[in-house]
């Protein structure tokens, strides 16, 4: 069991960053899909199955906020789990975001960050190298 | 110049170029270090409560380290994958330190990275730095300088 990916930044250096923290924190990877802005990442929603997207917040075309609004008003995606991977410090955008239904990883961040918050979003925990397994209240179905 | 921020701005350095670039970072250079040549600068401008720019040099080879080492590549990237990686990394350390200048809740827009590569004679003069800082990185040197423009002093008791 593994976990399908939409890393969405417009920085191309960022997102294999991202995908690179991702290998190294053990999390289980299917496909690992990427996106340069928010509209980029609709489509890839729309056409792909995504069990979670990790999302930068200041992209051109479409914001981060805004493409987590699209997401949550729209009854096919709206449980998608989203972690927001962002330089933002202010705590007031920090809270819109949180008030969205998405988590909040800060820049620079480590694998460890990484694995704890997909745990915490997915509700889903697993030791590495070992299949998921599946917490009591998790949001994913297999 | 503020104390507290040139520890948050140290701080922030160091948590990055560790965490996102995967290099070894001292609080001083070698003698060595400290006379090898700027090879990238990259600007990242600011604008909020008070507005400013961040300025961070590479010197001794860190861009290639820094840019190999972000992309986890086998080949050495090439010149505008590395400056690519530079300004990431600014805006990373830039993201870091605005919030020891207007607040946890002040809002602040950092605007895209302004990346040269070479020693950046061309570049217009910063403003007066409010701090600066070199540290050892691996077998190179990073200098950063930080200026803001405005209001109190950065850092002082309110």
């Amino acid at each position: 069991m593994s976990f399908n990916v939409l890393v969405v930044d417009d920085s191309s250096v960022m997102r294999t960053m991202v995908i690179r923290t991702l290998r190294m924190s053990g999390v289980p990877l299917g496909e690992v899909h990427e996106a340069s802005n928010g509209a980029e990442a609709l489509r890839v929603i729309k056409d792909r199955w995504v069990d979670l997207a990790l999302v930068d917040i200041n992209m051109p075309v479409m914001n981060g906020v805004e493409l987590i609004d699209r997401v949550r008003s729209d009854d096919e995606t709206r449980d998608l789990a989203i972690i927001v991977v962002s330089t933002e410090s202010s705590e007031t955008r920090i809270q819109e975001v949180q008030g969205r239904g998405a988590r909040f990883v800060h820049k620079p961040f480590t694998p460890e960050i990484l694995r704890e918050t997909i745990t915490e979003v997915t509700g889903v925990e697993y030791v590495w190298g070992s299949d998921v397994q599946p917490a009591a209240s998790s949001h994913l179905d297999f | 110049m503020s104390g507290d921020l040139t520890s948050s701005l140290l701080r922030a350095a160091t948590s990055t170029f560790e965490e996102l670039g995967f290099l070894f970072v001292t609080e001083t250079p070698s003698d060595e270090k400290a006379t090898a040549a700027v090879e990238a600068i990259a600007r990242v401008p600011f604008t909020g409560p008070r507005d400013g720019v961040l300025e961070v040099r590479l010197a001794g080879g860190v861009l290639r380290s820094l840019a190999t080492n972000m992309l986890g590549a086998e080949d050495v990237p090439g010149e505008g994958i590395a400056l690519d990686a530079l300004g990431e990394i600014a805006n990373v350390i830039c993201g870091n330190v605005v919030p020891d200048i207007g607040g946890a809740t002040a809002i602040f827009d950092l605007h895209a990275p302004d990346v040269t590569a070479g020693s950046g004679n061309a570049l217009p003069p910063l403003p007066e730095p409010t701090t600066r800082l070199s540290l050892g990185i691996d077998e190179g040197r990073a200098d950063l300088a930080l200026s803001v423009s405005g209001g109190e002093e950065p850092g002082a008791p309110s």
